[in-house]
């Protein structure tokens, strides 16, 4: 379906929360105060790579207003944080390895003296050469980062023999393609209020995609029970990946702890860029070879991805990102390696799409050259190259059938933009130029094989009689409330009053893991699916008994239970309310499922089993007097299963189309020696309304092969994954210019022309 | 750090003067205070304990024609905001390529705020090149009196913070007769992305092209980022008085332009790249109007308005 208003009819509903956040009238966490609350701030280093001589807080500490000034020997637990891997300090006390190293945090009446306060404290720094690419960090000079060396994380996939595969080949394409360090760039920096409670207990209000990962890692920091830690995380003015791992946490909870008063911290947009995570920049050469046919028969690999200072989930997107970089593509002889690399550059982390985007831009890139030395239309290569329903995964693995590369493929040729594809555009100027390009790959959802991949929820019928139900899942823009509303309505067709749903609260909420990966919807719909039956059965049960009529004949409907009338129409009112029911006593109303993320049987790390297709076609005009590229047109096609919420479908590929568009076109956290040079958003650019085609149009494949048990797969990642292959693809139609490195250079298109005299025809 | 101590709002320019000078090196004026709050956010210079509003000044925040010799000119106070500029019937009417720049510096929030005499007072703002164009004159308040001179005087050597106080920009209201005459201006903008950014490189220019395409009174200037911009007084010359042009000619112009317009390269762009898109932009202006397509002014409809 094409998703708009008239194809979703009544299914086309404005999310719940829109109206608060469009008009600012929505609170956030970090808009939250508390009597007596101080102001939290971190010192950090500044250089890139040093070592500490000696940190001298006593200036700071006898500054009036200030309540606390903590360094590393004021963490009572682990001075460390990190998701897959905890090796970022949380103070630093020997060794700084990036500019936002944190080395001490002050807690003062007001935002003034706090930064005052951090104008006093003394540090005295070694400075140390900085590594600031992977390749010299790999150098045979360079100093280990850490114990383990600069190698966070290796892979190497071997299928077939790619040397006996290039053997048979009649074109090879060998080429290296580079990737910037895009930025979340959210619109609410991260932050965060910590307030210590009467008895004991810490309460944390923090954006987090993981609100129980989070009570782990602070009460490993803070050497506390988990259970005496309550996160509170939602709402979120945006993550993207970006506020999975913690951030302002482990600053605001010691603060507020040491000085006994509730804490704010909130980064400024500068501290952010310096502090926060960024998408993994990486350099990915594709060597691969077709035989005359266009059956590719070899394809290698080697990836290089820059996780700068800290692991996080450096070696997560790198497993990632081998599996993609094989795509949708049956191919005999592959072989991929890739290596994470620590440097003295800023962190980079999980990032919307996680690794795909930066190999699917070169996989693509391959297909288009292999087409073109061959002279068969690159998309009919593509074809000719696809996984069938019951093929293997990329590395091997079993897989869920999935006719989403086939459907997509073909899907997209429905676009408007389509028909422009083979068209020479008649142009107004001689500089200006148009051109079509298209792309497709197909995406992993979950965490993937070998990663505890946990889900699971809550319903029952509470006191005020309302069905509720609870997720330790968060909501950060991407419509997880609206969509909820909407399933629940499915079930139960009930009354929105009817229901109520609980997030983001670990005091309130069971745990669901994480909301990553574009697992969220699927992982609801399931939980739902699973708790449905039990939790009716009972509610049947308890009404037959109250009522004396036989359950078979109940259903749910607004404001209580229902016959099933023979007609088929409503009576005049339920035959008990819920609110009757929930009056008479709540035992054996509440039911909880748990259960593991669809997982591939066969061990292999990180390998997916549900899938998602996308392909998008892109318009674009390349201004040859500046070299600047305007996106006319972007329209994707996607096959990831039945459509619940289509406006909110809509918006996550819009959305991420337009992320992507930035990515290809402007965004770039660029930095020079180890240092930011775009510090705010004057110089790091994200797409403004004028950058972006007026309409995306998005067609939504909903048939999955039969029997298919798996339901809604996530689109929360897809609709980034392939847009810069096709603008990219476009611009070469437009210019015959192939980009390799993003975001676009205006420069080097406009080098690429002949100059403007030279053109000149006359009249 | 230094905190903001005093907030001053004197109501005449001799106030103001005196203001600043009796805060010796700790004063600064400010009127829509949207540039300096980039550099005082970005930590180039801290915020000085003395802020002089010049808000109060009334005369300074009128547009009106006035005769000077017989030849009628508009007269801008420097208050005047960007956004009142755009609004302005007389500016829409004598001097459209300056409601081009205008509309294309920041956004509408600070068009509200930034005034064109600041913009003008940074030497390099956006509106510049025009003025250049235009042939603007500024007058200025120098403590006793007031002093006039051109903007072209001024940008060849803009003294920082000589105190004195900028009032006026007067341009001159040109009447272009003479049968058959054109005349054409253009304002162009490039930054690294559509709108709401800093420039890269701005283009204007201007010139008369005869009933049979001869041209006259050309005169350009390109400007962009933070260099003071300037007039291309040799690419003027090449083109005086050229109708048609070989193919030779047109490369001599490209390579002239090339040489004069002198910018800075910035994290983002060479040198280079910037000379190339002047002399491009250049280019293509000049083949519009060969073309006698395009008397308008450019980039009309590219800017995010208020409603
Ligand atoms: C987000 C953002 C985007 C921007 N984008 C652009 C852009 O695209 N193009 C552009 O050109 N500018 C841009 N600016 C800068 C600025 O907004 C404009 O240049 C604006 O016109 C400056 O006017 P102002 O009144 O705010 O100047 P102020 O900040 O008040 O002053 C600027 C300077 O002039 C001095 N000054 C001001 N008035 C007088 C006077 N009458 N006499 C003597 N000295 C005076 C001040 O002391 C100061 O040194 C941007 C600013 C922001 C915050």
């Amino acid at each position: 379906m094409l998703l708009n208003r008239e194809e979703s009819r009544d299914r086309w509903r404005i999310r719940p929360d829109g109206k608060d956040k469009v008009t600012g009238a929505l609170s956030y966490l970090t808009d939250r105060s508390f009597p007596g609350m101080l102001h939290g701030r971190v010192l950090r280093s500044g250089y890139p790579h040093a070592t500490i001589l000696s940190i001298d807080i006593s200036k700071a500490k006898e500054l009036s207003g200030v309540h606390a000034v903590l360094t590393h020997e004021d963490v009572p637990g682990l001075n460390a944080f990190g998701i897959a891997d905890p090796n970022q300090p949380v103070f630093c006390d020997k060794l700084v390895r990036y500019e936002g190293d944190a080395l001490a945090a002050v807690a003062a009446e007001t935002p003034t003296i706090a930064e005052e306060a951090l104008g006093l404290i003394e540090v005295e720094y070694e400075v140390l050469p900085v590594i600031d690419t992977p390749e010299k960090a790999l150098g045979p000079d360079s100093v280990p980062l850490h114990p383990e060396g600069n190698i966070l994380h290796e892979t190497d996939y071997r299928r077939g023999d790619v040397a006996e595969g290039f053997k048979g080949c009649v074109v090879i394409v060998e080429e290296t393609y580079e990737t910037p360090r895009q930025m979340h760039t959210y619109l609410e920096t991260e932050g965060g209020v910590f307030v210590p409670e009467e008895d004991g207990r810490l309460t944390v209000y923090a954006p987090t995609q993981h609100g129980y990962k989070d009570r782990m890692q602070l009460s490993r920091i803070l050497a506390m029970p988990e259970e005496t830690i309550r996160i509170i995380s939602s709402p979120i003015g945006g993550s993207f990946g970006g506020k999975d791992e913690l951030n302002v946490q482990p600053y605001g909870a010691l603060l507020s702890l040491s000085s006994k008063q509730p804490v704010k911290i909130h980064y400024s947009r500068w501290e952010s860029v310096i502090a926060g995570l960024k998408r993994h920049p990486m350099k990915v050469t594709m060597k691969t070879g077709a035989d005359e046919s266009g059956k590719i028969l070899a394809h290698q690999v080697t990836i290089l991805s820059d996780t700068g200072a800290y692991a996080t989930l450096g070696g997560a997107v790198l497993n990632f990102a081998t599996e993609h970089a094989i795509g949708p593509y049956a191919m005999a002889h592959v072989e991929v390696k890739g290596k994470a690399v620590y440097t003295n550059n800023g962190v980079s982390g999980e990032f919307r799409g996680f690794g795909g985007n930066q190999v699917i831009f070169a996989l693509e890139g391959q297909m288009e050259r292999l087409g073109q030395k061959l002279q068969i239309d690159p998309w009919e290569l593509r074809k000719r190259n696809l996984r069938k329903r019951d093929d293997l995964g990329p590395l091997g693995q079993r897989m869920v059938p999935t006719d989403g590369p086939t459907q997509v493929w073909e899907g997209i040729q429905a676009s408007p933009i389509w028909k422009e594809k083979d068209q020479t555009g008649e142009n107004m100027e001689p500089w200006i130029k148009h051109g079509v390009g298209v792309a497709m790959t197909m995406h992993g959802s979950g965490l993937g094989y070998g990663i505890p991949d946990p889900a699971g929820g809550k319903m029952r019928l509470n006191e005020q009689g309302k069905i509720e139900v609870a997720f330790g899942h968060e909501e950060f823009g991407q419509g997880l409330v609206g969509t909820l509303e909407m399933l629940l309505q499915d079930h139960f067709q009930c009354d929105k009053g009817d229901m109520e749903i609980i997030i983001g609260d670990t005091d309130r909420v069971p745990s669901s893991g994480s909301s990553t990966a574009s697992r969220t919807t699927n992982m609801v719909w399931q939980a739902l699916n699973n708790m449905k039956e039990p939790f009716l059965k009972a509610l049947f049960k308890k009404a037959s008994l109250l009522t004396g009529i036989d359950a078979v004949k109940f259903q749910t409907g607004p404001g209580g239970i229902w016959l099933r009338g023979e007609s088929g129409d409503f009576p005049e009112r339920p035959v008990i309310t819920y609110q009757e029911l929930a009056q008479q006593g709540l035992e054996d109303l509440e039911f909880s499922t748990e259960f593991h993320y669809p997982v591939t049987p066969d061990p292999i790390m990180g390998a997916h089993y549900l899938y998602t297709s996308t392909a998008v076609v892109a318009k674009v005009e390349v201004n040859l007097l500046t070299g600047m590229v305007k996106i006319l047109g972007l329209d994707h096609s996607v096959a990831a299963g039945p459509v619940i919420n289509p406006m909110g479908y809509l918006g996550q590929i819009e959305g991420g189309g337009i992320m992507a568009l930035g990515f290809t076109t402007m965004e770039d956290a660029v930095m020079v020696n180890g240092h930011y040079a775009t510090k705010n958003m004057d110089s790091y650019l994200i797409p403004t309304i004028f950058d972006v085609p007026e309409t995306q149009y998005v067609d939504a494949i909903e048939q999955l092969p039969e029997g298919d048990p798996f339901g809604p797969r996530g689109v929360g990642e897809v609709g980034t994954v392939a847009v810069a292959p096709a603008i990219v693809s476009a611009i070469y139609d437009a210019t015959g210019k192939w980009v390799t490195k993003l975001p676009v250079s205006p420069e080097e298109l406009q080098s690429s022309v002949e100059e403007l005299p030279m053109m000149w025809k006359g009249w | 750090m230094t905190r903001i101590q005093q907030v001053w709002f004197p109501k005449t320019l001799e106030e103001a003067y005196k203001r600043y000078l009796s805060c010796e090196e700790n004063g600064s004026y400010v009127s829509g205070g949207t540039w300096l709050r980039t550099i005082w956010e970005a930590d180039h210079k801290t915020i000085p304990p003395h802020l002089i509003s010049l808000e109060n000044i009334t005369e300074m925040s009128a547009i009106t024609i006035e005769e000077e010799k017989g030849d009628e000119v508009l007269v801008i106070g420097s208050l005047v905001t960007l956004n009142q500029c755009l609004k302005n019937t007389l500016i829409q009417k004598y001097f459209p390529s300056l409601i081009t720049a205008c509309k294309q510096i920041a956004a509408p929030s600070i068009r509200n705020q930034g005034t064109l005499g600041g913009n003008i007072r940074t030497t390099f703002g956006d509106t510049l090149p025009v003025f250049l164009v235009l042939r603007g004159q500024l007058t200025w308040f120098n403590g006793t009196s007031i002093e006039r001179e051109s903007v072209q005087n001024w940008l060849a050597n803009p003294v920082p913070s000589d105190g004195r106080i900028l009032v006026n920009i007067i341009l001159p209201i040109k009447k272009h007769s003479g049968e058959g005459n054109k005349y054409f201006s253009f304002y162009k903008k490039v930054g690294r992305r559509e709108i709401f950014i800093p420039s890269l490189v701005t283009v204007a220019g201007s010139a008369i092209k005869g009933r049979d395409g001869t041209l006259e009174e050309v005169v350009l200037a390109a400007g962009g980022g933070v260099m003071v911009p300037k007039r291309l007084s040799n690419v003027e010359e090449l083109l005086q008085g050229t109708n048609a042009l070989t193919k030779e000619q047109l490369s001599l112009i490209y390579e002239t332009c090339l040489m004069e317009y002198e910018p800075q390269a910035d994290v983002f762009a060479t040198a280079f790249y910037k000379k190339k898109v002047a002399a491009n932009l250049i280019f293509s202006e000049w083949f519009q109007m060969m073309k006698g397509e395009n008397d308008q002014i450019e980039g009309g409809t590219l800017y995010a308005t208020e409603s």
